[in-house]
């Protein structure tokens, strides 16, 4: 068993009792009311060495978060308070201590919305603009200034914003060096002509500028302080049709991710798509070059960035397909395609059966950009490169999946999922080999209702492929008792793993507490190294071997 | 309202970005960093330069002769002494011309003479060349100059062979170090380029024009060189020392100091030289100078090698 200090935890559960009392008290002061939530993650780590399990010298890690917004009439203010003692292993380790990482204040009304201090935004899909937290990637790139949103007339809207981002945590938020400069007009022709939906159209368009500056001193290049970047974009829809695309073009902006070469970047992304009851196809095409863009030109990893590019390929939750192999944008260039058809068989046909059946497909592909490097390059313009074309030689990823959901009875229905994947690793640094790995995943979930209150769900996933780690098995079992308790135990398997030694079984124990807006959980055991992603954006996560104990709460 | 918000949006466009055509800074000279073989911007190591602790200044000795000069042998061997006697405060650099620029002692047989392959290397160098016939009153070869200075009772620069280690001598002793340099080469094979970087220093105030000069030098060239104290007279396997093989920086340099300077004021330059291909594959120096534009006369002179 683990040596555990069971004071950690004693203190650690009555600081949150107390938290949960505390914040009880303060709904409706004032007039006004107190939004909030609070989430808090502990982790005990023990050693292993078969997993080569990480134990940091606190032996234990723990991030909490409590967002605590107040508002009252057109006034409103907030908080988060972030707690990092220390961060949980795979965080970034410039996260430290307990302090406010996040407040701010703000009015609005129908004509005006200010905010002063910490917001975020985004400008149409992203690629130009945009400040976002994903918590569980440790990445918040706040943008901590003055936001202005101004409406001059019914669907139009201006914003303005200039700030500093957020960068570092030491029981105080500390920004990164560089100042953005963005502003953002939308146009929504639909809300300004109203015949136009009454006839079932809807026309949208949308402009974006967007700068930084950061101070330049070097003494070898001229850099430019000020990287100035635009975007445009548009959206019909008619009907069950939509199509929607952006263009975005960013000025030289050498940086450390660009090898400091001067050339421009750009970014097009284009989505179809159409949708009828029963039906829905998506087709997507971007083609990135050239196109991290962040506030620090020698920021790396998730930090600072300035934009988003989105991923052109789909987001698995199953762990083997989302955790061994997922696909990272690179935002240096990349020419990326997908296909997504979704289709229901309807009840009593053929293939519908009883209850209907969901198909769901998907393809995406993604490579490199051509580049033609310029010989005798003095001006340190790297290469040149023209939009879609793409060097069919440097296949970045392939991923053809296939989902079928089935209700086969009142208390049985069934997942199946095929995945055919093709991963490049050495373009995506995530695997413990470099070259390609060839994937074949499949995966059955099943969930059984046994009464009203009792159900079980199972996952029996398998993946196959001759490189890297070889082949893995997971098992998931989870039983549920309504309302309250789901308990749950998962086991991945390394079973094909070519050294002996490594064919290890994680294991790990789960049970969950739910109990109107608070949920517990604690998972005891082990959980392997891997990456976890969100939308494109990947954190590396270390094997760790412990206990966790998790809380969240809205109020 | 929406004049407002056109006057918002353009305040932003106002800002827009820097555009950055050549990401070189302005203080270099011909400097192409497209001849670094690998990436410039994030490998390259540029230098940069700490103070200056040299008290002494040196001498340039220009030692104008001919691979088919005869008599120049024994002026070069005096020379390399005199460079070896004094401790790396005198440089030789070999300079072939002589008077009117090309004369019999530079000329180079070509393919179809009787006499070729020998003396078929041309040495010469549009920068030596040019010094021999403006800066009048050569002689003939070997003749040499040190530190182009004037001497008393001279009216010219030009210093015969004889007279190399009392002149030299005379300014070492003088060392009368009004300017002074630093320098930095680097050297790649795979482009045959030199990357130079130099710092130049008013040690005192200056009032004039001065030129920084930096020279290509070959350090050691074996070649074919008539040498009359030998028989036969022409050596297949002469040594010949630091040969001149061109300018850097032009024929008569690039301003450093201009109108009235004062003392400790420093000026950067960086510059790039491609090896002329008749002298690929041999080891290399830069020699830097500043001299008075006017009067040619030399206030400090450095030479290093990569």
């Amino acid at each position: 068993m683990f040596s555990m200090k069971c004071s950690n935890l004693i203190i650690w559960a009555v600081s949150l009792c107390t938290a949960q009392f505390s914040f009880a008290q303060f709904e409706n002061i004032l007039g006004g009311s107190v939004m909030g939530n609070i989430e808090s993650t502990f982790q005990y780590y023990a050693p292993d060495s078969t997993i080569n399990a990480q134990v940091p010298p606190s032996k234990t890690g723990l991030n909490s978060f409590a967002n605590i917004n107040y508002s009252i009439g057109k006034f409103r203010a907030g908080v988060r308070f972030e707690s990092y003692l220390p961060a949980l292993l795979g965080y970034p380790a410039r996260f430290n201590g307990t302090g406010l990482g996040y407040r701010y204040a703000g009015y609005s009304n129908d004509f005006i919305e200010v905010t002063v201090g910490n917001f975020y935004d985004q400008f149409g899909s992203g690629m130009v603009f945009r400040a976002f937290e994903e918590r569980q990637l440790g990445l918040d790139n706040a943008m901590d200034g003055i936001h202005l949103k101004i409406r001059p007339y019914k669907g139009i809207e201006l914003t303005g914003l200039i700030g500093k981002q957020r960068y570092e945590f030491n029981s105080q938020l500390f920004n990164g060096p560089g100042t953005v400069r963005a502003v953002n007009l939308d146009v929504d022709f639909s809300t300004i002509f109203p015949k136009l939906l009454e006839k079932g159209w809807q026309f949208t368009v949308g402009g974006s500028f967007v700068s930084k500056f950061q101070t330049a001193q070097s003494p070898i290049l001229i850099l430019p302080e000020n990287v100035a970047a635009y975007a445009a974009r548009f959206k019909v829809v008619y009907k069950g049709f939509n199509f929607n695309a952006e263009g975005v073009l960013k000025e030289n902006d050498p940086s450390d991710n660009n090898g400091y070469i001067y050339k421009n970047g750009y970014g097009i992304l284009a989505n179809f798509g159409y949708s009828q009851k029963g039906l829905g196809i998506l087709v997507q095409a971007k083609a990135i070059d050239n196109m991290s863009f962040r506030s620090d030109r020698t920021a790396q990893l998730t930090d600072l960035q300035i934009n988003f590019l989105p991923a052109l390929t789909k987001t698995h939750t199953y762990n083997l397909a989302a955790t061994l192999y997922p696909y990272a944008t690179i935002p240096n260039g990349e020419v990326a395609f997908q296909g997504d058809i979704f289709y229901t068989f309807a009840k009593e046909t053929l293939l519908g059966g009883k209850y209907g059946t969901k198909v769901s497909i998907n393809f995406s592909t993604v490579y490199d950009v051509k580049r033609n490097i310029i010989e005798r390059d003095s001006f340190l313009r790297g290469y040149t490169s023209t939009p879609f074309v793409l060097n069919p030689d440097s296949l970045f990823f392939r991923d053809f999946n296939i989902e079928i959901s089935k209700k086969f009875s009142k208390n049985l229905s069934m997942k199946f999922i095929y995945f055919n994947q093709a991963f490049n690793a050495s373009a995506n640094i995530v695997a413990q080999s470099t070259g390609y790995i060839y994937t074949n995943i499949a995966v059955v979930d099943m969930t059984y209702k046994i009464n009203k209150k009792h159900s079980i769900r199972a996952e029996l996933q398998g993946l196959w492929t001759k490189q890297d780690q070889g082949d893995w098995a997971t098992l998931v079992v989870e039983y549920t008792i309504s309302p309250n308790w789901t308990i749950g135990i998962i086991d991945q398997w390394n079973y094909g793993n070519k050294t002996e030694e490594k064919r290890v079984h994680y294991l790990l124990a789960t049970l969950s507490y739910i109990k109107g807006s608070t949920r517990l959980m604690l998972n005891v055991g082990k959980q392997r190294a891997g990456i976890f992603c969100v939308g494109g954006i990947c954190r590396q996560v270390p094997a760790s071997n412990g206990v966790t104990v998790s809380f969240t709460h809205s109020f | 309202m929406i004049r407002l918000s056109i006057l918002f949006i353009s305040l932003f466009f106002f800002i827009a970005c820097d555009r950055v055509e050549n990401p070189i800074p302005q203080n270099s000279g011909a400097y192409d960093i497209s001849l670094y073989p690998g990436n410039y911007a994030t490998d390259y190591n540029y230098p940069s330069f700490g103070t200056n602790s040299n008290t002494n200044l040196n001498v340039l000795l220009e030692y104008y002769t001919g691979h088919q000069c005869g008599n120049c042998p024994i002026a070069g061997t005096n020379a390399k002494n005199i460079e070896s006697a004094n401790n790396g405060r005198v440089i030789v650099v070999s300079e072939h011309a002589g008077a009117g620029g090309i004369s019999q002692y530079q000329r180079i047989y070509d393919p179809g003479e009787p006499e070729y392959p020998k003396y078929s290397r041309n040495f010469t160098n549009e920068a030596g060349l040019a010094y021999a016939t403006t800066i009048t009153g050569i002689p003939g070869n070997p003749y040499g100059m040190i530190n182009r200075k004037i001497f008393s009772g001279a009216t010219t620069p030009w210093v015969s062979n004889s007279q190399w280690a009392n002149r030299v001598n005379t300014v070492l002793q003088e060392n009368n170090l009004r300017a002074d340099l630093q320098m930095e080469v680097n050297y790649f094979p795979q482009t045959h380029a030199l990357f130079v970087h130099v710092e130049s220093e008013a040690k005192t105030n200056l009032s004039g024009n001065y030129n920084l000069f930096l020279y290509a030098v070959a350090k050691d060239v074996i070649d074919w060189q008539k040498d009359y104290t030998v028989f036969p007279n022409d050596v297949e396997f002469y040594e010949h020392h630091n040969v001149h093989l061109g300018n850097i920086n032009g024929t008569w340099g690039q301003p450093v100091f201009e109108g009235t300077v004062t003392a400790n004021t420093k000026v950067r330059k960086d510059y790039t030289y491609v090896i002329p291909e008749a002298f690929r594959g041999l080891n290399y120096a830069v020699v830097a100078f500043i001299a008075d534009a006017s009067t040619y006369e030399i206030l400090q002179v450095i030479k290093v090698e990569p």
